[in-house]
């Protein structure tokens, strides 16, 4: 027993270590460093502010408008990212041909570079000439939704999401659908032959048997949410527009000072820190709340 | 026994292999290697005139190598943390006003290098400006640039525009000549360019220092300005008159200028680096041209106010070869090298006696004749979290017709109020 324990030692120290290195030191360095007036990453100069960047930001509009923006994503967002997932998973599981091809063709977005995907978004499908939108709407007669000014000011922000719920279907639906594959068939055939239809199977037995992947599913999509950056990064490339501000995106912006930023080019490395730790606690916080709410229901096995 | 000794054979090794180092020394007093962090891509003209540069300078210094990294303008939030981990960097590329800023300490003041047969070869308005509070020079300025409004000449010529137009009736009369002809005579692209247009509105109404006042106020009241207003009903007459193209706002960069460039827009404030930008479009063809930001009705300021900067080369503080790294970076602004820039690049040289070719004479005269350069937006981001929160947004709405002159006096007045009542 005694050189197993050794055995477990050696093996795990290296993982502990780059955990440690790359993760843990780099947070608690964050954490700490948002206490101060920060311009250098490393470096003696930084001035102990206490909670000034935390009070600075719950002052800030800009912070404010990011939190809602990345607030609506989560729950609108969300809402349509599972709905079509459940909806596609429906679609594979009905016994359609070409269940592959569908399979590839639905996780296809997840494989696309967010700057190709993006830009195919922002310079072809929603481009107010020659874009797909308008050209497909006019020739079917919808002329309203040919006239909707997709990547103007009231609806730039819609669209970004539409674009994100576009890019993350795939992945939930994958693995959704492999929590569902665990799921014995022959409960749907004694659902069948008891006489319950697919909804009612879908509700009474897919729902509950799937709760902890759904709950794994709903903490990934926070987490994702919640640090979205590229995709408003890149949707309006040169300047990200107060529309679609997000905290990373306000986060990078101080940290590294850029010019035609929030901090008007000055570095302000402390404050920065801080927009990540209100992340972190948002996350953690959302988290248990998600945890809080699923514990509520039974656990059913099969 | 012998498992555990297999064990720590395995750890042994493992470890060794961590605290391994495969550098070999450099040899004192013999070869002497710059490293460059350049803000160019590797694909980029830039590059390859950057190349050149190094290869003319190794040529002449045998006893030097450089090795030029090519990281792209994220160079930018690289190098600090790179220079603060302990990364030997020599030189980088950096804006002379971010390098003021943020960086002083990390690079080395230049001013004992700056003999006279450099200063005799660079624009002093490019040398001077951006200085550390010491009033010390941190970078040479390697990639200059202006704001102006570049048009297409054969529009111009077609619609038998035969001057460019310097005061707003001008511009406006202009504009009606271009729609007679069937163009569309302005453009921008919302996300990108609604900073430059605010802050030559701003300039040529109330100056530079006015503006600033304004971003400044914390009653808003300066906002209330007459002068302002006139700016403001000036750009609302231009979108009312139907001179934008109609769907200007829907554009997102780089859709605005790719219709300048196709020929369906003739006008667009932009950067000098706009012909070479839309070069694969265009062609070599384009008959470009140039001219400043029109006055403004009831402006304090003349249309000679330039927006201007460039992009430079610094030396790290901490380099072990600064005589070296400014020799080299020396060659960058030389004769030959500079006209390779203009040749490849198609960008304004720094060498004063290099002449910009094509599509950037024009904007080049206009250096020559502007009695006040300022830095991009007329300093607008000053203002900070102001600026992308309340000033563009507003002005972005108030030129693309979504709200009144007068609202967008209000809303200026009331958002710079509001932000500074509730952040402080």
């Amino acid at each position: 027993m005694k050189y197993r324990r050794t055995t477990l030692i050696i093996f795990l120290a290296p993982v502990l270590l780059f955990y440690f290195v790359i993760f843990l030191a780099p947070t608690v360095n964050t954490f700490l460093l948002s206490f101060f007036h920060a311009t250098k990453f490393v470096d003696g100069n930084n001035t102990f502010v206490g909670l000034r960047n935390y009070l600075e930001l719950f002052k800030s509009p800009l912070f404010k408008k990011s939190v809602s923006n990345v607030f609506l994503l989560w729950i609108i967002g969300g809402f349509f990212t599972f709905f079509f997932s459940f909806m596609f998973i429906f679609l594979l599981r009905s016994g359609i041909k070409g269940k592959s091809f569908f399979r590839s063709i639905i996780y296809l977005p997840n494989l696309i570079p967010v700057v190709a995907a993006t830009t195919m978004w922002t310079q072809y499908i929603y481009h107010p000439k020659h874009g797909f939108f308008i050209k497909f709407f006019s020739t079917i007669g919808l002329d309203s939704l040919a006239a909707i000014q997709w990547t103007g000011t009231t609806m730039i922000f819609w669209s970004m999401m539409i674009a994100i719920t576009w890019g993350s279907i795939g992945w939930f639906v994958i693995i959704l659908y492999a929590g569902i594959d665990r799921i014995p068939n022959e409960l749907f055939e004694s659902a069948t032959l008891d006489g319950a239809g697919k909804f009612r199977q879908f509700t009474s037995i897919t729902m509950p048997l799937l709760r902890d992947v759904i709950r794994i599913c709903i903490t990934m999509f926070t987490i994702i949410t919640l640090n979205h950056f590229a995709y408003p990064k890149l949707f309006t490339s040169v300047n990200v527009v107060r529309e679609t501000y997000v905290p990373a995106v306000y986060m990078y912006e101080l940290a590294f000072g850029m010019s035609n930023g929030a901090s008007g080019g000055k570095i302000l490395l402390g404050k920065g820190s801080a927009v990540g730790v209100l992340i972190l606690i948002i996350i953690i916080t959302f988290s248990v709340l998600i945890n809080k709410i699923f514990d509520k229901f039974d656990k059913v096995e099969y | 026994m012998k498992y555990r000794l297999l064990m720590l054979q395995i750890l042994f090794v493992v470890s060794i292999s961590l605290f391994a180092n495969g550098q070999n020394e450099v040899t004192q007093d013999e070869n002497v290697t710059l490293t460059w962090w350049s803000m160019w891509l590797e694909d980029e003209a830039q590059a390859d005139v950057v190349r050149s540069a190094v290869s003319a300078y190794e040529d002449d210094n045998p006893d030097v190598t450089v090795d030029v990294q090519f990281k792209g303008r994220e160079v930018r939030n690289m190098i600090i943390a790179a220079l603060e981990a302990g990364e030997e960097i020599d030189i980088t590329d950096m804006d002379p006003a971010v390098a003021t800023l943020n960086y002083s300490d990390y690079f080395l003041p230049l001013d004992e290098y700056l003999t006279d047969d450099i200063l005799g070869i660079l624009p002093n308005s490019l040398v001077y400006q951006d200085l550390t509070p010491q009033g010390k020079v941190l970078a040479i300025p390697t990639a200059p640039y202006i704001v102006a409004v570049f048009y297409n000449k054969d529009h111009f010529k077609e619609a038998g525009i035969s001057s460019e137009p310097e005061t707003w009736d001008e511009f406006l009369d202009v504009c009606e000549k271009l729609k007679s002809i069937g163009k569309y005579p302005i453009t921008f692209d919302s996300d990108a360019y609604t900073d430059v247009l605010l802050g030559y509105g701003m300039q040529r109404a109330v100056g530079y220092e006015g503006f600033h006042d304004a971003m400044n106020d914390k009653t808003g009241e300066s906002w209330k300005d007459s002068r302002v207003l006139a700016m403001a009903e000036a750009f609302e007459t231009l979108w009312d008159d139907g001179n934008w193209d109609p769907n200007t706002p829907q554009y997102l960069f780089p859709a605005g200028q790719q219709e300048l460039a196709l020929g369906n827009v003739t006008m667009y404030v932009n950067g000098s680096w706009f012909p070479s930008e839309v070069l694969p479009v265009t062609g070599t063809d384009f008959n470009w041209g140039t001219f400043s930001f029109p006055m403004i009705p009831e402006g304090v300021s003349n249309n000679h106010g330039l927006m201007m900067g460039t992009n430079g080369s610094v030396i790290v503080a901490k380099s072990l070869n600064p005589s070296e790294a400014f020799e080299l970076i020396s060659y960058t602004i030389s004769e030959d090298i500079q006209k390779e820039y203009v040749e490849k690049v198609g960008g304004l040289p720094v060498h004063v006696d290099v002449n910009p070719q094509g599509p950037l004479v024009d904007a080049s005269k206009l250096v020559v004749a502007s009695d006040f350069g300022m830095g991009w937006a007329a300093g607008l981001y000053d203002a900070g979290e102001l600026a992308g929160n309340v000033f563009i947004p507003t002005f972005r709405d108030l030129v693309l017709g979504t709200i009144s002159a007068e609202d967008f006096v209000l809303k200026m007045a009331d958002g710079t109020a509001e932000f500074y009542s509730t952040t402080e």
